[in-house]
């Protein structure tokens, strides 16, 4: 199978996860939970990947990294601290259901939606600008689009952030591991990310880096101060109710060690120029309309494309068929398909991980250049 | 042995103290803390030589971390030291 929808979940992993993994379920029961030794390796190695995002993503303090079931389960925590029933929020217009269905569950709030055309990040930071100026209680935007791939200029909303002193809130779900995240530059509220995307760890993982105080989701038992029928004040326990996700974590470290030593520039670099094989050749296939910065400047490498004529899930099936994954329809992200003008077909989106090759790209143009033969002749 | 201990707000922040420390060259150990010197119950302590406190104090504050609280073992068991 040529496996090209690396943006929803990475499938191939470097070796060392899984190893790591299956050694966490043998060897590791759950960090503050007792001096023996099951327990203190799971609280080491549970430090370890604190330590290693820290460094990754410029955070002042391994205690300000929290584990998330999810980037999802991050923006939970993030949204719910910051955001009050009737609060007004402003959100990039490529905003993901892991945002917008968490602000619509908040009684009462106005979400204000920065519309730009995609690959514009200035005409996306203007937007913002005045967002900001009429004044909102938090902003939130996502660093690359999970359909589009574009990237958003969050360094520089981050710093109108600053000056209007309102909190910022990043979703770096399709940008942790490719492009740098820095919560210290960037001087945000929280960051949100998977695990099981960029970072190669497993599903079931995420990190929510932590730059203001925030309120818990999750109620229970931390392993520390136990007589106190309140959540402890400090980070991380504040945040992490329950059991950890000993064989998750450990799985994670192993991934960010993994990104840490192949380099975040190599691997987009490399992400990139497979991405723009595949725009190249599905250029040359009639009916075909692709989604792409034509600078080069601000897209990862996540690419969408339509066919005229042909359902995006049909030719996601029909890829299926011939072993080759790739993600069709709205991707969950309505907003950002409204946003674009294609809510009402969605999209077929192709997002190559490190591993995959150009071989692989070309196959898939191969293949999809004969489902647009095969329906040409249907149709005549 | 003489040692004294400083009671963490979590495990994770013990971690850390562990490793502030030895990377001053200071031995440290992580453990579950003695009951009866946490305030609310349940929290992890990090052990060093008696000799190392004012090392550790100094090497802890430059890493930008506050123990809870400190506390000498004697023969009578645990004493506060106010630092």
């Amino acid at each position: 199978m040529i496996y090209l929808d690396s943006g929803a979940t990475t499938l191939e992993k470097p070796p060392a996860v899984a190893r790591a993994m299956a050694r966490a379920v043998g060897e590791m029961s759950s960090p503050g939970r007792g001096n023996y030794p099951a327990s203190q390796k799971a609280a080491r190695t549970a430090y370890d990947c604190r330590e290693a995002a820290a460094a990754l993503f410029h955070v002042p303090s391994p205690e300000q990294v929290i584990f998330t079931s999810n980037a999802t389960h991050g923006l939970n925590i993030a949204i719910r601290t910051l955001v009050r029933p009737g609060g007004r929020v402003a959100v990039s217009g490529y905003e993901h259901n892991a945002v917008t269905r968490v602000l619509h569950s908040i009684p009462g709030v106005e979400i204000v939606v920065v519309d730009a055309p995609l690959y514009r990040p200035e005409q996306m930071l203007e937007g913002f600008r005045t967002a900001l100026r009429r004044g909102v209680d938090a902003v939130i935007c996502n660093h690359v689009s999970n359909v589009f791939g574009c990237v958003q200029p969050v360094g520089e909303l981050a710093g109108l952030c600053r000056r209007a002193r309102t909190p910022l809130i990043v979703d770096a779900s399709q940008s942790a591991g490719i492009l740098p995240v820095s919560l210290t530059d960037w001087g945000a509220a929280f960051v949100a990310m998977p695990g099981h995307k960029g970072l190669y760890g497993p599903q079931g993982t995420g990190l929510l880096l932590c730059g203001a105080e925030a309120r818990p989701l999750l109620f229970g038992g931390t392993g520390s101060a136990s007589r106190r029928q309140t959540m402890p004040a400090d980070l991380p326990d504040r945040l992490e109710a329950g059991t950890h996700n000993m064989p998750g974590i450990a799985g994670l470290l192993e991934g960010l060690r993994f990104v840490s030593h192949a380099g975040m520039e190599r691997i987009a670099q490399w992400e990139r120029r497979l991405t723009r094989r595949a725009e190249e050749g599905l250029a040359r296939l009639p009916g075909v309309e692709i989604f792409a910065d034509k600078t080069g400047q601000n897209q990862t490498g996540v690419l969408s494309f339509r066919v005229k004529g042909l359902d995006c899930e049909q030719v996601g099936e029909e890829l299926a068929r011939r072993q080759i994954a790739v993600r069709a329809g709205l991707h969950c992200a309505p907003l950002a398909h409204r946003t674009a003008g294609t809510l009402e077909t969605g999209t077929i989106r192709i997002s190559p991980s490190v591993f995959n090759t150009e071989g692989q790209i070309d196959l898939f143009l191969r293949e999809m250049s004969g489902i647009l033969r095969e329906n040409t002749e249907k149709s005549v | 042995m003489e040692y004294v201990i400083f009671i963490a707000r979590s495990v994770t922040q013990a971690q850390r103290m562990m490793r502030t420390l030895e990377a001053c060259g200071i031995w440290a150990k992580i453990f579950r803390a003695p009951v009866g010197l946490t305030e609310f119950g349940c929290s992890y302590a990090v052990k060093i030589r008696r000799e190392k406190l004012w090392q550790a104090m100094d090497c802890l504050r430059r890493g930008g971390l506050a123990p809870l609280s400190v506390h000498e073992k004697t023969e009578s068991g645990y004493r506060e030291v106010r630092v």
